[in-house]
This record gives structure tokens, sequence and C-alpha cells, in this order.
């Protein structure tokens, strides 16, 4: 049996766990360091099947917590079979309003090991009243060009960051953007355009700390829509930098739950 | 919004509002109109995550405590439980 939680939901006052949540935390904390087990924030927790903490694992070392999940397998002798959920992905669209554009964000820089070979992942949800402020009003002419709505272009370049500790991505931190459409084609009445432009920001590796690095990315897309329409939005960095490190962003929209 | 019919002078805009770390090598306009299309579609798909590096996919996660106490009671199973800062299944954490 595993389990995953998000301390920030259940330290921070505006964290979304339930009071039951959190009381079963400290609970656990309690017998735990009365077990005299490392108890600390970020660890891996053995538990009994009745929940009461029974290891501490060195989650940072694979050699280590190999080594502990073959103790707890060897005390508690589990009945090998299925998992008692279904596996499925972790991080999946978030459900949104049936005329939302919901776009996923990757984001990755290659120069770091453990954690930072994983790419980091957004999703970005724009409503009606976001998505409709991209397209131009009136008819749309091939070389016809327009500025994207420059709150709703913040909203997608704030996450244009590799992996960091720090997961801030407050808008005020942006110092420098645009987003310029140029329609290419018109066919059929959809449009095809393509989106060129940048950001520049100062953002923090790690949470609390005041030296915050430069970032730089310069951005290629294409939006393609129907008047009135949701658009489709890919977009693509061409380079992007923040501090010493090179990292890529990708941004496609992609289908989501409806919450209505 | 900003709306015009002549395409240099978003690259104009562009040019003169790039400065710091991306001007200094700016490759805006190296992607011709042509190519852009392909060029995106294809650079999105390769960047996204390969299999290997979605296989936390793989494990059965529950995401909360009470709900892990329960099913491990039921099936009588140990638990492994993850706390950390960040949300470790998007990899920002």
């Amino acid at each position: 049996m595993c389990a995953y939680i998000v301390n920030e939901e259940y330290y921070s006052k505006n964290g979304g766990a339930p009071a039951e949540e959190r009381a079963e935390l400290q609970r656990l904390q309690q017998e735990g360091v009365a077990k005299k087990l490392d108890v600390g924030m970020v660890r891996v927790w053995v538990l009994t099947p009745d929940g009461h903490p029974y290891d501490m694992l060195d989650g940072a070392k694979v050699g280590p917590t190999l080594a502990g999940l073959q103790r707890a397998v060897e005390h508690f002798k589990p009945r090998p079979g299925q998992p008692v959920v279904p596996p499925g992905p972790q991080s999946a669209p978030p459900a949104a309003p049936a005329d939302a554009v919901t776009l996923h964000l990757i984001a990755r820089g290659n120069d770091r090991g453990s954690w930072g070979e994983f790419p980091a992942e957004n999703w970005i949800v724009l409503p009606r009243e976001d998505w409709s402020k991209l397209l131009p009003t009136g008819d749309v002419n091939p070389g016809q060009w327009w500025e994207l709505d420059r709150g709703v272009s913040a909203k997608i370049l704030t996450y244009f960051y590799p992996q960091t500790e720090n997961n801030d991505a407050r808008l005020d931190r942006i110092e420098k953007y645009l987003l310029i459409a140029r329609a290419l084609t018109v066919k059929d009445g959809v449009v095809t355009a393509r989106i060129d432009g940048y950001v520049m920001m100062h953002h923090v590796f790690y949470p609390g700390r005041k030296d915050a690095q430069p970032l730089g990315a310069e951005v290629v897309g294409v939006m393609t829509f129907a008047p009135g329409k949701p658009p489709s939005l890919e977009l693509a960095t061409t380079k992007a930098m923040h501090g010493q490190r090179w990292f890529t962003v990708a941004v496609r929209t992609v289908p989501h739950a409806t919450t209505r | 919004m900003i709306q015009g019919t002549r395409p240099s002078r978003a690259a104009l805009i562009l040019g003169l509002l790039l400065g710091g770390v991306v001007a200094t090598s700016c490759s805006i306009g190296t992607i011709s109109d042509a190519r852009v299309v392909r060029w995106v579609e294809e650079t999105v798909a390769e960047r996204q995550p390969p299999a290997e590096d979605k296989r936390f996919d793989e494990i059965a996660w529950v995401t909360d405590i009470r709900t892990a106490i329960a099913l491990g009671k039921e099936y009588n199973r140990p638990i492994v439980l993850y706390t950390g800062d960040g949300r470790i299944n998007t990899g920002r954490c």
C-alpha cells in the first residue's frame, strides 16, 4: 500500500487537507517521536497495516530505501497480489468547464541528478473569458498580427521555469514579456497563426531565499482557431536559461474532464 | 489589444524589447513561416516525458493518510507513506 501527501496541504493555514487528515499526520509524528524514529517533514514512512509508525527510510538513496522495504516485507510478510487501487497517471488535467482551454506544460533542465532528472509539469486552465482574449476581433487575414492579451500571456509564461525547489509562480516576478501572433493562413474559416515572444523574470531556486536568478526564454508557437471557438495552442522555447541552467519548455492544448 | 497588418512590426517590437540573457543570442525569426508549424509540432512532441520518466505512475498510489490506513487494514498490507514538500506527482517539488 503506497501513499504520498503534499506537506503544504497539511501544514499551511490555507492548505486543502481536512482537519482529520492533519490530525492523523500529527498522530503519526507523535507516535514516531515516541518510537525514536527520525521524524521530519520530508520522509518515507513505513506504517503497520493498522496505521502506526514502524520504520523511517532514507528516501534520498535507492539502496537504503530498498533495504528498508525488504525489511518491512520480511517483518509483515504481506501476501503477494494485485494493487488494491489501480495505478494510473498521477498528473492529470483538472476538471474544467466544457468551454475552457486546458494547457499542459512540460519544463525540463537536464543538468541535475536526482529529482532534476524528471520533468516538471503544470496544468493551466484558461476559461472562456481568458482564451477569448487571445483571439483578434473581427475578420482575420493572412499577415495580420496582434499582441496576445498580456494578462493571459502572463498566466502561461509564469510557469516557464525549470525544475526548482521553489514553485512560487507569482506573476509579479515577471519583468518583461510579450507574445505576438501573426496569421499565416486562413482556410475554411480556420486561422493558423504563428506565435513569437519571450519572457524575462527573476526566479528563486530555493523557497524563502532572496537570491533570485535571472531567467530568459524565447518562445515560438502556433495557434489554430475558428472565430469565437476555443483555440488550440502549442508553444516551445527556442532558447531558455535560468541562471546558468539551460532548460526547455513545451506547452500544448489537451482535453480535460468537465465540471458541468 | 494591439493589432496590425505589417508583420515586420511584430519582429521589430520583439527586437526592441529583448534584452539581457536572451538577447545576447537572439534566435527570433530563425524558424521560417514555412517551417514553423511542423517545427512546433515536432518539438512539443519530442519534449513530452517518455515512459521511463513516468514510472511513478506504475505504482498504485493513494493521496491521503486515512484512505491508506483504511486499505492497509482491509487488505492487511503495510503502508509506505511519502510526506514531501511540493508536488512529487508533477515534478514541481
